[in-house]
């Protein structure tokens, strides 16, 4: 049984949605999925053999396929696909084959960036390359690597809103030659436009300012994207998972003690009113205890020597290493304190939970590094506290007690703010933080109750 | 300081100091994780790995560790056998403190009990793992032990 899949289009489409303007290509995503859900219903059948269409896009469903079904199915002559994640030539230039004479392609071929900036008839082109590019715009041979991306910079600063229209997609392709072993660290499912760190740091540097000059409102959004592909992130793939519903993680049961969280940017007096409410529920006759689950010491030290080769936007693929790193400490930490507590107490009272990792990852990557995966050990909380503060305030009270630390900016907090903001509903309240001591603490300690009467009814 | 780490799936001799033991926080987080159905991508773990070796290292340089470090997998060689083409593994290296290395040659199938007992999982290839192990020692000049 051999199950035929049209791989989809993938991150490409998602960065540059103007490729997907013709109707045709935009119902294919659509299409593709529906496919695949299909297929993966029949994968229980032993004798079923999938035929992946080759490239980058295949390779993306491949890998999902291998990850995701039963055992058998992990065998791989079952999954069949050409991985040649460095040989994407013609998926990135979909858009030119729509928009004659407007593509450009800088080729990244043995370490030589060469970018072809003078416009040629796409057969004159091809025939003096030698490629299958469908538009290439030559330089002077003597031009390479960084230089004839300036090249390229300097035309394209002749008129950028043309090319940007026309959906020019300046593109790195790393190891354009098959002959070569890959260099580039780029996911095999997915490119970035830069084509990872194989090319020199000028040449990327280049590549950069190209791309901004085409594309000033996206810059910085694209140079988070090329920091995931360096970063080993597929969200594609990642996307493949969720929508089929692969990896959601039971939920963890509810322990006999109760659970109360209070969350909020730094500044906004979480420590404070953590304890007060952990000394009124130790007032009520429970065994009442407070916890932290994020922890100082070495891991804090080392973690934050991680962040800091951030500094001046290098590594920002590390601001995802960071995250796990957090929220796996919040999980050794679950497993070396935070259980025994939760079964030795009538209630626990965090300061900050998992809320304030969803935040930090969402706040900072724009995706969640697989904290809601990794904190399922987790119980959900019974009830959980926002103090909300302005960033302004917030900023004034850290600075009056210490040195701040790299997310302690108005910008990163003001994107926690945000996310933790997005997040009250039902089970989590907003306290404006600005509001005197007793008067929060007074709405806790009446929602606890509330929380301890329905446990406990009378 | 120069530490000396010792890389060897077989476990750790009496008196090494074990970094990353199948009763350490690290296991017994990955064990918490499974129960709970948790399920990261095969890099996530092998990443984390890598951290965690890391971190343990600096708090053996806090604690003025005297004795031979053990640890039971070479991250470099996790990531190439877990076939992560794109990794955090390099920037992770550069930041352990320096290190005198030493390692053992283990069979595929001791490596793959050991990574169980680590992970609950098996995040690379337990073979491949092996070659590039040797690799490694012979790229690093390591001691054979």
């Amino acid at each position: 049984v051999s199950v035929p899949l049209r791989a989809p289009h993938g991150p490409l489409a998602w960065l540059f949605p103007e490729l997907l303007r013709d109707p045709a290509a935009a119902t294919a995503d659509a299409q593709a999925l529906a496919d695949f859900q299909t297929t993966a219903a029949r994968l229980r059948d032993p004798d079923a053999r999938l035929a992946v269409e080759p490239g980058p896009r295949g390779h993306a469903v491949a890998a999902v396929l291998r990850d995701r079904a039963p055992q058998p199915w992990r065998q791989v002559p079952r999954v069949a696909i050409t991985p040649a994640p460095h040989s994407f030539e013609g998926a990135v230039l979909d858009g030119a084959h729509r928009h004659p004479g407007t593509a450009l392609e800088i080729e990244h071929e043995a370490g030589v960036h060469r970018a072809h900036v003078a416009p040629l008839q796409r057969a004159a082109a091809r025939a003096r390359t030698g490629t299958t590019s469908a538009w290439v715009l030559p330089v002077p041979a003597d031009r390479a690597g960084a230089a004839s991306l300036a090249d390229a910079h300097a035309l394209v600063a002749q008129d950028p809103s043309t090319f940007a229209t026309a959906g020019l997609v300046p593109v790195l392709l790393p190891n354009a030659n098959p002959s070569d072993a890959p260099r580039a660290r780029v996911a095999p499912a997915w490119f970035g436009l830069s084509g990872g760190d194989d090319p020199e740091p000028a040449a990327l540097a280049a590549h950069r300012a190209l791309v901004a000059l085409l594309y000033p409102e996206r810059a910085l959004e694209l140079d988070g994207w090329d920091n995931l592909a360096v970063s080993g992130c597929d969200l594609y793939t990642l996307g493949l998972r969720a929508a089929l519903g692969i990896d959601q993680p039971a939920a963890a049961p509810r322990p006999r003690a109760k659970i109360f969280a209070v969350c909020g940017i730094d500044g906004s007096g979480k420590s404070t009113h953590a304890r007060a409410l952990a000394e009124a529920l130790a007032a009520r006759g429970l065994r009442a205890a407070t916890l932290k689950i994020y922890r100082h010491g070495v891991f804090h030290e080392t973690v934050t020597d991680l962040t800091r080769r951030t500094d001046g936007a290098r590594n920002l693929h590390l601001w995802r290493m960071e995250r796990l790193a957090k929220v796996f400490d919040s999980v050794k930490c679950y497993t070396s304190r935070v259980a025994a507590t939760l079964a030795d107490h009538d209630a626990v009272v965090f300061d900050r939970y998992v809320q304030t990792h969803f935040a930090a990852g969402t706040g900072r990557c724009h995706w969640d590094p697989f904290a809601r995966e990794l904190l399922a050990v987790y119980p959900p909380a019974d009830h959980v506290f926002f103090l909300d503060v302005p960033v302004p305030t917030a900023l004034a009270r850290i600075g009056e007690r210490d040195a701040r630390t790299v997310d302690e900016n108005s910008y990163m907090l003001g994107r926690y703010r945000a996310m933790l903001l997005a997040m009250c509903g039902e089970g989590m309240t907003r306290l404006d933080g600005e509001a005197p001591f007793a008067e929060n603490h007074q709405h806790m300690c009446h929602t606890v109750d509330q929380v301890l009467q329905r446990a406990h009814p009378r | 300081v120069t530490l000396a780490l010792h890389i060897d799936a077989q476990g750790a001799a009496a008196d090494m100091c074990a970094l990353i033991a199948e009763d350490s926080e690290f296991a017994a987080a990955w064990r918490a994780a499974r129960e709970r159905g948790v399920a990261v991508p095969s890099e996530v773990a092998l990443h984390l790995y890598g951290y965690e070796l890391l971190e343990r290292l600096r708090d053996c340089v806090a604690r003025q560790e005297t004795r031979r470090l053990h640890a039971p997998f070479w991250p470099a060689a996790l990531l190439v056998a877990g076939d992560v083409v794109a990794h955090a593994g390099d920037v992770l290296a550069s930041m352990h403190p320096p290190l005198r290395v030493s390692w053992r040659a283990v069979p595929a199938d001791v490596v793959e009990q050991r990574a169980r007992g680590l992970f609950g999982s098996l995040p690379f290839d337990p073979e491949a793992y092996a070659v590039e192990l040797a690799n490694c020692a012979v790229r690093g000049r390591w001691a054979p032990r």
